[in-house]
């Protein structure tokens, strides 16, 4: 099995790796430990805040069970977050503020606005099995949007 | 040859004079506008809007915990030295609370304080400028309702020979056009509304259009990115080119954005432009969000993207 065909393999299977872990490669690159595992949550998070973007622009089919299941999985990460910035848990590439740390109360606060919102979301979108109370699960959406937001403007650091 | 030597001298000296007389008595050169006869009576919950269409808040609000609203404080740090925001409560000593109306219009469209001194153009008064009257009027009308703070603020901290203020005043002479917005006819009344509140109040293109040498923003590229932005952000490329700025992005996208900060990867922006967001585009209408879209889809795509020049690595 030696010759020409393993080499391909081999290739493909290297750009294949090379290219899944693309996406990450410019902000995520060379992270450890429980930067690397937050870094993940937040790429998670903006996937789920993706879809369901789509969704409410009807550029995917709407679906308030998707949106059922994104809250639940937001107000996990919600919280995590406690637990994925522990003291001083800064070296690069983490994106995080020392003001996290400094400021920790200001943080919890701010995890607990994402939980809140996130668990109107879950309502939101519980009560729409009908498929007729859009805006509310709008609102909800951007209530969730809008905690991420906050937090990035005090606590995440600059591009 | 001599003459052309002296003709140039002339035209040297007639510059110098052109640029001295603002410089050093700007008030001579500015008459207050006159008020339309049949000007509605000022309105202060329009003129609320208008303030947060302004993003005041952003940069007059310091971002220490505890820090009052509007009551100054916040140092802005730049290649030219330490801006410090000043008090803008009506406050009698120690924010405008002596202001008048006239006083106010002059500073927002002409960069002038009461007693005739240049602003620096880190206030956006080249964007302001833009503003109509109805506007100005009823969020000066709302400001004197805000709660008088007082807060002394230090003077600002600039490096030679940007300290010295009526430098100012010739910079204006070849970057400063003051003038109310234009409406282009033949576009429709949601561009133009578009149109007048990027350029105009919301000032997007004082961080998102690269600036010259001098410091002023270069209309070429108006809205190509700029990798000095506010607070030293990157303002990215926002013209619709397909590569480098927004162009891959529908009205949805840009309205989902302009409410929550959500762009369409999913990430949430920080930084300036969450301050943004917050203080300002989230509480715009729905209509006003979609005339933006509207007009930013409708600038010529510009290539390029804002890089930072690379620093060494500090250790």
């Amino acid at each position: 099995m030696a010759g020409p065909g393993r080499v391909i393999i081999a290739a493909a299977l290297a750009m294949g790796i090379g290219m899944s872990y693309a996406p990450h490669a410019a902000a995520h690159k060379g992270a450890t430990g429980v930067v690397m595992h937050r870094m993940h949550m937040m790429k998670a998070l903006a996937t789920a805040m993706k879809e369901m973007a789509a969704m409410l622009k009807g550029k995917r089919r709407y679906d308030p069970a998707r949106f059922s299941l994104h809250a639940a999985a937001i107000r996990k990460h919600a919280a995590d977050l406690p637990k994925m910035f522990p003291k001083g848990s800064n070296p690069k590439p983490s994106e995080a503020l020392p003001g996290i740390w400094q400021d920790w109360d200001g943080f919890l606060a701010r995890r607990r606005a994402m939980d809140s919102a996130a668990a109107e979301l879950a309502a939101a979108a519980l009560a729409d099995v009908a498929m007729d109370k859009r805006s509310r699960v709008l609102r909800a959406y951007i209530g969730v949007a809008k905690s991420c937001t906050g937090c990035h403007t005090v606590f995440r650091k600059r591009k | 040859m001599i003459k052309l030597i002296k003709l140039l001298f002339l035209i040297g000296v007639f510059a110098a004079i052109a640029a001295a007389v603002p410089a050093f008595a700007p008030s001579l050169i500015w008459t207050p506008p006159e008020l339309p006869e049949h000007m509605p009576d000022a309105d202060t919950k329009r003129g609320k809007y208008v303030f947060q269409m302004a993003g005041c808040a952003s940069c007059h609000t310091a971002k220490a915990k505890g820090a009052k609203p509007l009551a100054g404080g916040l140092q802005v740090k730049t290649e030219y030295g330490v801006f410090v925001v000043p008090n803008i409560t009506p406050d009698k000593d120690t924010g405008i609370g002596r202001w008048t109306e006239t006083d106010f219009i002059r500073a927002m469209t002409q960069g002038l304080s009461p007693d005739g001194r240049h602003y620096y153009p880190a206030f956006p008064y080249t964007s302001y400028t833009r503003m109509t009257l109805l506007d100005l009027r009823d969020m000066w009308a709302f400001l004197k309702t805000t709660k008088p703070v007082r807060n002394v603020v230090p003077l600002h901290q600039l490096k030679f020979p940007y300290d010295l203020r009526p430098g100012v005043g010739i910079w204006k002479v070849f970057f400063f056009s003051p003038g109310r917005f234009k409406p282009d006819a033949s576009k429709s009344r949601q561009w133009n509304r578009g149109a007048y509140i990027v350029t105009g109040p919301a000032h997007c293109g004082e961080c998102h259009t690269p600036r010259n040498f001098a410091g002023a923003v270069e209309k070429g590229r108006a809205m190509a990115g700029n990798a000095e932005g506010a607070d030293g952000d990157v303002a990215p490329n926002i013209t619709p080119h397909k590569k480098d700025g927004i162009g891959d992005w529908s009205k949805d996208d840009i309205t989902l954005m302009l409410e929550s900060g959500v762009v369409p990867s999913g990430d949430a922006v920080g930084g300036s432009m969450g301050h943004v967001i917050e203080n300002s585009m989230s509480k715009l209408t729905s209509k006003d969000r979609l005339a933006i879209a509207i007009y930013l889809q409708s600038l010529k795509p510009i290539a390029g993207k804002p890089q930072k020049p690379k620093k060494p690595e500090k250790k």
